[in-house]
This record gives C-alpha cells, sequence and structure tokens, in this order.
C-alpha cells in the first residue's frame, strides 16, 4: 500500500463550548481523491481550517511526507505544499485572471515593479496545463461562476501543491460545468496529486473518490473503500438513519389563489403560469433560465415591463417588497449569506426582520415577543444553538438556512417562492427542509419552488414547469416528469 | 442554564479573555471607563479647577451642541454610509441663518428656512446615494464643499449689506439680536439652553433607536442591504431619510451654534465631522454599518469633549488640540478592527 502523503493523528480543536474535533486520525495519499462528507458542523471545515493552517490544533499532529509539520497560519500551509480552494469565492473580481492567479506574489524585478510580460505568460502556461480556455487579460467580473471557480483552483495550483483541498467546489455551478471540473480532477489525479474532496452531493462521490471518510459530531465516523459501500452505507452513517425522498401523490383540487399572466421583465418573456391552495410548484432550469428574475419580479424586487399577475382573482402590481409581503408573498433568496441572512446579528434579529413592523404597539418594537416567537420556531425548526442571542455567523449553512425559513414562517405568507433551498445544506438538513415545505402546504400554503436539483423537484412539486432562456418552454405533472423530460424542455428542446 | 452562565459570567475569576468578550459585546463601556477615569484623575490632580459647577457647566455646553451632529452621524454610519459634509452643515448654517436675520427675516423664519434648506440639500445627496449609487463619502464631501463654498458666499453678501445698510439698532452679522441668541444663551439652574436640547434630543434619539420599529430597520439595512429589501424594508426611501435627519441635526446645531456665539462666523462648525466620526467611532459604532449603540456613540462624544476639556485646564497649546484629536480617532479605527475581526465562536 502507498504511504500517505499527508497524514494527520490526534487532531483536536475546541472552541469556547464547542468541541468541533475530537481527536482525528485521517490521511490522503498521491494520486487520489479522498472525500469528505457528513452533515454541516461535524467538523470537516474546521479540520481544512487546521490543514491549510488558518487554525492551530489544540493537540495532534500533522505529517507531510512522513514529516511532522506545523502551520503557523495559511501562508506557511501553502508554502509547505497545501492548497486550498473555498467554497466561498476569493478572487477580486475587479482585477484579470492573471492578477488573481498570482495575487500578493506577481514576478517582480528589483525595484518591485511588476514584472507583466512573466506574469501573463505564466498564467498563461498555467490555464493551458489545466485546459482552461481563459485569456490570463480576462476580468474575472466577466467570468461564469464556473470559470471563475476554474481560476481560483489555478491559482491554489500556481501554488504548485502536493495536496489540494476542495470545499464543495460545485455547490454554485451548472451540470454541464461540473463535467469539466470532473475532467480536470481526473487529470490531476493523473498527475499524482492527492486531492481532499468535500461534497454534500453524494453522486459526486462515487464519480471522483477513491476513498471516502464520514465526519459526525466533531468524530471520524469511518473511513471505506468508495468501492466497498453505497449510497445508503453514506447516508446512514451522517445521519444515523436512512434518508429517501419519496414522493408523495396528492391531489390538488382547482382553486387557484395565483395566476400570471404573459409577465415580461428584463430577462425574461412572457411568462404564464397558475398555483393553486396548497400546492408546491417547481421552477426547473439550468443556471441563467430566468427564474430567479421572474420570482423577484412577482415578490416586487425587480421591476415588471409587461403582463399580468392575479393575487386571489384581483389584480396586482407588485411595487416593492414591503407591498407584496404585506399581501401574502414571501420569497426565500438563493444566496442566504448575500441575500438572506444578518450574518453579525442575532438569530433572534434575523428570524423577526420581516415581520418586526407589523408586531408592537405603534412606533415602537416589541422585544420581548419577538424574543420568544424567534424561540419558538428555533424550537419548531431545530435549529441547533444554545440562543436565539447567537449570532447567525456562527452557525452551519443548514441551520442559518433553517432560521430564514423561520423569518417566513412568522410571516406565514399565504404564497412562498423558495428559491434553491437546499443549496449548500447537509442531507439531515434538507430532509428536514422538505418537512417544512410539506408543513407549510398543510396549513393551505402554496409554494414555488425554483430548484437546480433534479431529484429535489421532482420529489416534492406537484407540477413542473420547465424554463429555458427566459420563458417557460414546458409544464409537467409531477407524476410523468422524468430528469430526461426536464432536461429536454430546459435545454429548449420543446415537444415535437 | 442562561442564567447560570450570566452569573458565572459576574462573579466568576476575572480573566483578561471574559473582559474582552464583555467589552467587545457593550463597546460603550470603553468610553464611559474613560470617561470615568478622566473624571477622578482631573479630580485628583486639579482638584480647584475641575471640580467646579462652572467647569462642569462649560464641558457640557461645549458636547450638548456637537451632540446633535453626533447622533446624527451615528445613524449614518449604522445606516452604512458616512456623511462627511455635517461640519460644513454647520458653518453654513450658522452663517445663513445670523445673514436672513441681518436681512431682515423674523428670527423663526430664519431658523425654518435655514433648517429646510439643509433638509432639502440632505435629501437630495440621500437621492443621490441610495437612489443613483454615488458613494456617500464622495458625494457628502462634494456636497460638504459646495456648502462650505455657499456659508463663504452668504457670509461675504451678508457682511456687505450690514455695512451698507447700517441697522439703527446696531446690528449686523457680529452682532445679532438678543431674541435670537437667547435661544442658547439663556440660564437655567447655571446650565445653558443647549445642555437641556441636548439631553432631551439625546434621551429621544436613545429610544428611537433602541426601541423603534423605524429606526430599528437602519440596522438591518446597514448589516446587509439586499437582505434588507427582501425582508420588506424600504431601503432606499429609509437611507434618504438618514441624510435628512443628519442634515436637519447639523443645520440645528449650526444655529444653537451661531446663537451661543453671538455672531456669525466661517470657522464654526469646520472640522466637525472628524470630531462626530471619531465619537461615534469609540462609542462602538462601526463603519462596516449595523453595529453600534446610540448611548454609545453619546458616551463616545462626551469622552472627546472630556479630552477638549482636559486639554483646556492643562493649558495645552491650541495646536495640540488637532493632534490629539487626531490620535484618539486613529485608536478608535484601530480599535473598531480590532473588535470587527473578532469571531465569536460557539
Amino acid at each position: 500500500m502507498e504511504k500517505p502523503i499527508l497524514k494527520v493523528t490526534g487532531i483536536v480543536k475546541n472552541f469556547p463550548g464547542v468541541k468541533a474535533l475530537k481527536g482525528v486520525d485521517f490521511d490522503v495519499r498521491a494520486g487520489e481523491v479522498h472525500a469528505l462528507c457528513g452533515e454541516n458542523g461535524a467538523g470537516k471545515s474546521t479540520l481544512m481550517h487546521i490543514l491549510s493552517g488558518v487554525y492551530q490544533p489544540d493537540e495532534g499532529e500533522i505529517y507531510l511526507e512522513g514529516k511532522k509539520v506545523q502551520f503557523h497560519n495559511q501562508k506557511e500551509a501553502n508554502e509547505q505544499g497545501i492548497a486550498i480552494v473555498y467554497q466561498e469565492r476569493s478572487l477580486v473580481e475587479g482585477l484579470n485572471v492573471a492578477e488573481n492567479v498570482f495575487a500578493a506574489r506577481q514576478p517582480s524585478n528589483k525595484f518591485s515593479w511588476i514584472h507583466w510580460k512573466q506574469l501573463y505568460r505564466e498564467t498563461e502556461e498555467i490555464l493551458k496545463s489545466l485546459d482552461i480556455q481563459v485569456n490570463p487579460r480576462t476580468m474575472v467580473s466577466s467570468l461564469s461562476p464556473a470559470l471563475q471557480q476554474m481560476v481560483e483552483i489555478a491559482k491554489a495550483l500556481s501554488l504548485k501543491p502536493k495536496v489540494l483541498i476542495l470545499d464543495e467546489p460545485t455547490a454554485a455551478i451548472t451540470e454541464k460545468e461540473v463535467v469539466a471540473l470532473f475532467r480536470l480532477i481526473e487529470k490531476l489525479k493523473r498527475e499524482g496529486m492527492a486531492i481532499i474532496y468535500i461534497s454534500h452531493r453524494l453522486v459526486e462521490i462515487f464519480q471522483l473518490a477513491e476513498r471516502v471518510t464520514v465526519f459526525k459530531d466533531g468524530s471520524l465516523v469511518e473511513t471505506a473503500n468508495v468501492y466497498d459501500v453505497d449510497n445508503n452505507w453514506l447516508v446512514n452513517r451522517m445521519v444515523g438513519r436512512d434518508l429517501e425522498l419519496k414522493r408523495v401523490e396528492r391531489e390538488i383540487p382547482k382553486d387557484v389563489v395565483l395566476s400570471v399572466k404573459g409577465l415580461c421583465g428584463g430577462s425574461f418573456q412572457d411568462v404564464s403560469f397558475e398555483l393553486n391552495r396548497g400546492e408546491i410548484i417547481g421552477f426547473a432550469g439550468l443556471a441563467g433560465a430566468g427564474r430567479t428574475e421572474v420570482m423577484r419580479a412577482i415578490f416586487g424586487a425587480d421591476p415588471i415591463l409587461e403582463g399580468e399577475i392575479y393575487l386571489n382573482g384581483s389584480k396586482m402590481h407588485p411595487q416593492n417588497t414591503k407591498d407584496s409581503i404585506e399581501r401574502g408573498i414571501g420569497y426565500l433568496p438563493e444566496d442566504r449569506k448575500a441575500q438572506g441572512l444578518f450574518l453579525e446579528m442575532s438569530i433572534s434579529d434575523n428570524i423577526s426582520s420581516a415581520h418586526m413592523n407589523q408586531t408592537g404597539r405603534g412606533i415602537f418594537l416589541d422585544d420581548k415577543r419577538l424574543l420568544t416567537e424567534s424561540e419558538k420556531y428555533k424550537e419548531q425548526l431545530r435549529v441547533a444553538t444554545p440562543s436565539v442571542r447567537q449570532k447567525v455567523v456562527n452557525l452551519s449553512g443548514g441551520n442559518q438556512q433553517k432560521v430564514v425559513f423561520a423569518r417566513w414562517l412568522m410571516v406565514n405568507p399565504r404564497i412562498m417562492i423558495v428559491d434553491e433551498p437546499t443549496r449548500g445544506v447537509d442531507v439531515g438538513a434538507k430532509a428536514e427542509i422538505y418537512q417544512i415545505l410539506r408543513e407549510m402546504t398543510k396549513k393551505g400554503t402554496s409554494i414555488i419552488l425554483v430548484s437546480s436539483d433534479l431529484p429535489e423537484v421532482m420529489s416534492i412539486s406537484d407540477r413542473i414547469y420547465v424554463m429555458h432562456e427566459g420563458e417557460i418552454t414546458g409544464e409537467l405533472s409531477g407524476a410523468e416528469a422524468t430528469e430526461e423530460a426536464i432536461m429536454r424542455l430546459a435545454s429548449g428542446i420543446r415537444d415535437e | 442554564m442562561e442564567q447560570t452562565i450570566k452569573k458565572n459570567k459576574t462573579k466568576g475569576t476575572f480573566s483578561p479573555g471574559k473582559v474582552i468578550d464583555l467589552v467587545a459585546q457593550k463597546r460603550w463601556l470603553i468610553p464611559l471607563t474613560l470617561i470615568v477615569v478622566y473624571v477622578i484623575a482631573f479630580a485628583v490632580l486639579y482638584p480647584s479647577v475641575f471640580l467646579t459647577k462652572y467647569n462642569l457647566a462649560s464641558l457640557l455646553l461645549e458636547f450638548s451642541i456637537p451632540a446633535f451632529v453626533i447622533i446624527g452621524m451615528a445613524i449614518q454610519l449604522i445606516n452604512g454610509e458616512i456623511d462627511l459634509s455635517v461640519g460644513y452643515v454647520v458653518m453654513f448654517s450658522n452663517v445663513c441663518v445670523a445673514c436672513l436675520i441681518v436681512l431682515g427675516v423674523p428670527v423663526w423664519g430664519a431658523i425654518a428656512i435655514t433648517v429646510l434648506f439643509c433638509a432639502l440639500i440632505g435629501w437630495l445627496v440621500g437621492v443621490l446615494v441610495a437612489g443613483v449609487g454615488v458613494n456617500s463619502f464622495i458625494a457628502t464631501l462634494g456636497s460638504g464643499m459646495a456648502f462650505y463654498g455657499l456659508g463663504l458666499m452668504v457670509f461675504d453678501y451678508g457682511y456687505k449689506y450690514g455695512t451698507n445698510n447700517p441697522n439703527p439698532n446696531g446690528l449686523d452679522l457680529l452682532h445679532l439680536p438678543d431674541s435670537f441668541k437667547n435661544i442658547a444663551q439663556l440660564q437655567i439652574g447655571g446650565f445653558q439652553l443647549p445642555v437641556y436640547y441636548a439631553l432631551a434630543v439625546i434621551a429621544v434619539f436613545v429610544v428611537l433607536m433602541s426601541k423603534s420599529k423605524y429606526f430599528k430597520q437602519y440596522y438591518y439595512i446597514g448589516m446587509n442591504k439586499e437582505a434588507a429589501e427582501l425582508s420588506g424594508i424600504r431601503v432606499k426611501r429609509t437611507k434618504i431619510a438618514a441624510f435628512v435627519i443628519s442634515a436637519t441635526l447639523s443645520s440645528l446645531a449650526g444655529v444653537l451654534l451661531v446663537a451661543r456665539m453671538g455672531s456669525g462666523a466661517t470657522t464654526l462648525g469646520v472640522g466637525m465631522e472628524l470630531k462626530a466620526i471619531t465619537a461615534v467611532v469609540i462609542g462602538g459604532v462601526s463603519f462596516k454599518g449595523g453595529r453600534g449603540t446610540m448611548i454609545g456613540a453619546v458616551f463616545g462624544g462626551l469622552f472627546v469633549y472630556c479630552v477638549n476639556n482636559a486639554l483646556r485646564i492643562t493649558n495645552a497649546p491650541s495646536n495640540l488640540y488637532k493632534v490629539i484629536e487626531g490620535l484618539i480617532l486613529l485608536c478608535a479605527v484601530i480599535l473598531d478592527a480590532q473588535f470587527s475581526k473578532r469571531k465569536i465562536v460557539g
């Protein structure tokens, strides 16, 4: 058996009040992809932060190529051969590709003037070796998320690392782009790179990885060869129970609450659909198909150019978000950190942000009531935190998403639009979110689910609309929808 | 469970980490502590000068008028913007109201015109920032310059008008009528009126900022504009309101300042924006927006004027004021950066 290139033993890391890692042994070999999975808050990220020098372990040792090493900061880890690509982008949008790849360590002459020619040449070499077709002079802001991801990886690889850590690299890119990313990973693997791959998408693990390690509650549950295990095994280890998405066939009586006719906006045209009381309709499509834009327009966040919206039979013209909320429409945005959360405010403040104007006496807030109400929803959605006074930034992704859900449960809208509600959320929290959605429909709320996760759309929705380049290309009933049928419509192939 | 934790915090062993955590959460403790230290130190070192009612009255008077500006600045920073025009709004207002009075406009009319004009310009700048998307740093720097230039022009005009049309009562820009001066110069219980105005305004805004729905919106907007919009907050108009409030308060400060001084001057208020920024930042209001309290900003302001008081008592050269002021601002910003970095994990 090959000797591991990176090995850690007995890693312990404590944060005030939390044992983040409870003695972890872990290794990765050259030329393998070692996948890490586990629910949010299981300790994966903490371990990666230790490997990349952001945190220092309280106990335990790190061995790189058999030698004991210590990293005091990320630079030291980089220099010794460990590079990490975070889930969040770290590129500077206003600079070009080359400047980003060599950020802070541009080739320079003795006066510290940047050697531009060399900068572009070296960047071009790196990009070429990775088969990334991007001009080093292109502005990063003009690249698609997937290409930005590639540049991010190029940046990490320009450090010439021995170990590359990828933290959920596919969270924000489309299916097609995933293929290109996987090709790149396979290539690196063949060249002998050791890769640690963190993902919530279990399918990817079976496509890419040699070995897989499952984390739970700060401990390493098990490391196994991918060939020896299956999906159920993984889920079982991660959450301690079996989870399966099962379609529930429901008969939805026709009782239209929302009817959209010929809606046109900046990036969509002639969108018409209907939503019944208590129904969940799915909006499928590729990234950039205009689904989010349609929803934002209905919610009053973006202008409408043409078309009509009928709410309970009466015409409405969404002027602004406040107006729409008062009419009983809620919207859970796709990017929870940038659009959903007030990260450094308390959980309670986050939950009550859309409802605080409706409570209290006169111009004054009712802090006590907002606190107890928040507490109630925190309990109901099982947000893992000791107190609603905690800052949201301290929560894991799944719990953060539950906080945004709690906000809307408090408002109790009649129509709830959820945009990618389970993006970057672990399996356990996903199941809970589906449960929340179903509970909401039982109370008569109608739901519009925008999602790029096909199994999700297919199992949750009663009906599915598919969009392609700003237009609805088809409508499928939940029962007749297949992945193939949706993908055909999503790529713009209409029924013959 | 929570109560026991709280008990441990206050009763438990005294460790630097805990103190820093506490201070990070209640940033107003910093200026309050500094004020207490200052009071004790000067009561011991200069008992004959410091411990007089006259000194207390003058310290509070010095602080009272800028307090209006500080409140506006605190709202602006929590709102996620900055307002560099406040000092020049103060300067313009003092000259403008004085000039209008010299031109024969009744006192209350002159005040109303001045304040309304400043509020209107504040609204325009707010539209530029919130509506058009101009950076508030640049927008208010520009509007401030315009206010300054306008103030100088108004002063020149008023001065010439005063000399060409001598007032039978001997009134001109440098000699304003008593009916106007009384607004700021009358005393009750040994304290001049602005002290009471300031107390009232502080009380109102401390309560509004911490308890009212409307002002709570500034925390949401300052923390995350986008998320605030999607929570049903009318971000644009609320942001614009902050500019109007800031300009109005600064304009009132200018009116009170000239009433207190008795004559209009083109130097009054200039540079007050830096004092105000120092005050609110040291009081825990962050440049990052959405963080801090009004009471902290007020304590911060009181501390800044305590330092002024200290310099006066020790007879420090007046140019040293600026140096010290600059250093305090730097310290406050460093402190802010340090506390912002702290991420409480748990």
